[in-house]
């Protein structure tokens, strides 16, 4: 063979190749493309009709009065455990100058609260009295006094029945709900906040209370009771003298005897085991 | 293998094997939202049990500056004391540990305990904690050095800590009321200076009756007042030091000047100088003794009063037609009106927080105090008599401080004048006890 007959040789076996190479590349494009029109084959047997089942819907009927009652003293409350003490390093030198009085001042170490037994009598004994004044919706146009009023006031947020708000702000998002009769109905998260309004001393005063809108989460304890509240802002809470007034007045609130237990239903344990509260003041300022 | 990959090669695997996961359902994790938007306004319930001393004399300091403490928060409104007798610890086992299961039963939500010990410099040695009864925790401690006369004041400065670490706000007890005490018939009214504590306690009479003093002021930077006096039918504004007792003319105007106040840095006083049946607002510089002109025009502008960062001044004017007030820059221009409501508005003060102008208004016969912004809106009146004027704020704003006229005539009773204080809420007004009938306060700010 000569040299150039090798050549050739080559050459007829190159063609060869790029044919096969072709031909194989459109059978694939042709596989695909047919794939991509009828999909892909059913190797499985068909699964059987799935049967939906009926979901349960709960009529709630949104009235203008809500059904629950103020707290009711009535039944024993179960002991609140005690919260675990967290020693905290707050102390903070006041000024006080000592020149015209010779007045020094020191801050003393902190001083970590013992946890002590609970006495189970002394929580169930002497019950607290109940607060004398309910929040009545009138009563919070009265907070900042006015003896003369010059126009008629505008329709405050007083005559907001709290129905319509728990409207609008679904509790939880029906999407997450295990099922739907598990929910709190509107009463009863209605229940709570009426409980949780009674105790919480609004920051009424005090500078931009406007602004001192406070979140805190709570996990609650199979007998109602507030296992662990924290301030959801913990900056501002380190930061803010006056947000850590209303955040502590907030989870006096919730650590109220008077408030304990909360008000809520024990069957549904599952639901309200994790509560996120907003205190917020600005409707009565 | 993994050591050949590239860093882009990695990042794409670790895309590939989460990228599935997002497609997990989330737990059904079902968080009840609750919004608490109405609240109610009781008084913090506090205990405040004697503070602890082993020896006679130091249990005594400790039972004075209990109360002291539980008086001025008491007369804050925004606290209440828990009555001494249901007590559930003595001062002794407080220090110790509180029980505050035991606390929590008489619903007690803050709880001060406290020790005095006298040092071996003759020194009393005053320490208190707070106590936070649902929380179970320190919310603040403190001790405090000082020589026994001054037990009443280290009672107030403890009483400060414990509202500022409460409500988040500075505390106004550590501080004293300048106000003119009032004696003789009505006609022959012989009116002095005076100081006092807050609290009415240390009453002091600072002049000595020749004069007809008006309109004290206390400047910021404490050691002086400022105050007009007619001394043979003259009128004059004095400067005066508390410390030192060293009284000085400040001016001698050819013409009667009225109402002198402070600038906020206390270099400057700004007051109203008659000319010609009208009126106009001036300052003048303590140090120069420069005086600038701030208003033209004929009508009578007086009562004027610095905003706390200098740059404003609130004063009354009749430019309107009606008495009102007005808010213009600290130079005199761009005066704004910014009262428009019925009947005549007098003697702005701006409030020492800045958000607020304290007036008087008169309207049917009737006189008010009442407060609202710098801008006019969110106007209050907060309380009203046959005669009430001349409101002063407390250093924090929350409080204020005015004197109310009782007119004479009903059972025989001579006139009386007497000072009250109120909150900013427009409740929990209180007579300010005097030994004498009393005008025109002025708050100081906190002792340095």
């Amino acid at each position: 063979m000569t040299k150039g007959a090798v050549r050739l040789a080559a050459t007829s076996m190159n063609d060869d190749g790029l044919k096969n190479s072709l031909i194989a590349s459109g059978l694939a494009h042709f596989i695909l493309l047919i794939l991509m029109v009828f999909g892909l084959p059913h190797l499985m047997p068909p699964l059987p009709p799935q049967a939906h089942p009926p979901v349960p819907f709960e009529i709630v009927t949104i009235a203008d009065i809500t059904n629950t009652r103020l707290q009711q003293p009535d039944e024993p409350k179960p002991p609140a455990p005690p919260p675990k003490p967290e020693p905290k390093s707050e102390i903070k030198q006041e000024k006080v100058e000592p020149k015209p009085s010779q007045i020094q001042a020191q801050p003393l170490p902190p001083k970590p609260a013992e946890p002590l037994a609970e006495p189970l009598k002394a929580a169930t004994q002497a019950k607290p009295k109940q607060p004398e004044t309910k929040p009545q919706p009138d009563s919070f146009s009265k907070l900042l006094k006015n003896l003369e009023i010059k126009k008629p006031a505008p329709p405050k947020t007083e005559e907001k029945p709290s129905e319509i708000k728990a409207d609008s702000k679904p509790a939880v998002p029906a999407s997450q709900a295990p099922t739907l009769s598990d929910r709190l109905t509107i009463s009863q998260e209605d229940a709570l906040r009426r409980q949780i309004s009674q105790c919480w001393n609004i920051p009424i005063g005090a500078r931009d209370a406007k602004n001192l809108v406070v979140q805190v989460s709570i996990d609650v304890n199979a007998d109602r009771t507030v296992q662990h509240a924290e301030i959801v802002d913990k900056i501002r809470y380190q930061t803010d003298p006056f947000f850590r007034a209303a955040a502590e007045a907030a989870l006096r609130a919730l650590y109220n005897p008077q408030c304990t237990p909360l008000e809520l239903p024990p069957d549904k344990y599952q639901q309200w085991k994790h509560i996120d509260f907003t205190f917020d003041p600005r409707d009565m300022l | 293998m993994i050591q050949n990959l590239s860093k882009a090669q990695i990042l794409l695997l670790i895309v590939f094997f989460l990228f599935p996961l997002s497609f997990i359902p989330s737990s059904a994790h079902a968080d009840i939202k609750v919004d608490i938007t109405q609240g109610v306004t009781q008084p913090i319930p506090i205990a405040i049990p004697a503070f602890y001393g082993s020896k006679g004399s130091e249990s005594q300091y400790g039972r004075d500056i209990a109360e002291v403490v539980s008086n001025d928060l008491v007369r804050s409104g925004l606290f209440s004391a828990i009555d001494p007798k249901s007590f559930v610890q003595d001062a002794d086992s407080l220090l110790v540990a509180p029980r505050f299961a035991d606390w929590r039963v008489l619903n007690t939500q803050a709880l001060v305990v406290g020790k005095v010990e006298a040092q071996s410099d003759g020194r009393l040695k005053v320490e208190f904690r707070l106590w936070d009864v649902f929380a179970e925790q320190q919310m603040t401690g403190l001790a405090y050095f000082t020589v026994p006369s001054n037990w009443r004041r280290v009672a107030h400065i403890v009483a400060d800590a414990i509202y500022k670490r409460i409500t988040g706000e500075e505390g106004y007890f550590d501080t004293r009321i300048v106000y003119v005490a009032e004696t003789g018939s009505p006609i022959n009214r012989v009116k002095r200076l005076a100081i006092m504590d807050q609290d009415g306690e240390n009453n002091r009479i600072l002049s000595d009756g020749r004069a007809i003093v008006l309109t004290p002021r206390f400047s910021p930077a404490m050691q002086q007042i400022t105050y007009m006096a007619y001394y043979n039918n003259r009128p004059r504004v004095y400067l005066f030091n508390i410390d030192t007792g060293r009284q000085e003319v400040m001016g001698d105007f050819p013409n009667m000047t009225f109402a002198p106040r402070f600038s906020p840095d206390g270099n400057r006083v700004i007051y109203s100088m008659s000319e010609n049946g009208n009126s106009a607002i001036y300052t003048m510089d303590l140090r120069s003794r420069r005086i600038q002109k701030l208003t033209e025009g004929s009508s009578i502008n007086t009562a004027p009063c610095f905003s706390p960062d200098g740059q404003y001044v609130t004063f009354e004017s009749d430019r309107g037609g009606a008495q009102q007030i007005y808010v213009m820059r600290a130079n005199g221009s761009d005066a704004q009106r910014i009262s428009f409501g019925d009947g005549s508005y007098g003697t702005p003060v701006w409030s020492p927080r800045g958000d607020l102008i304290a007036f008087t208004k008169q309207h049917g016969g009737r006189f008010y105090i009442g407060v609202m912004r710098p801008d006019g809106s969110g106007e209050r009146m907060l309380t009203e008599a046959f005669h009430a004027e001349g409101p002063t704020w407390a250093p924090n704003g929350r409080v204020l401080m005015f004197f109310k006229d009782l007119p004479s005539g009903s059972g025989g009773r001579d006139k009386q004048v007497k000072l009250y204080s109120i909150d900013l809420t427009g409740y929990n007004e209180r007579e300010v006890q005097t030994p004498t009938d009393a005008s025109d306060p002025a708050w100081s700010p906190l002792l340095p």
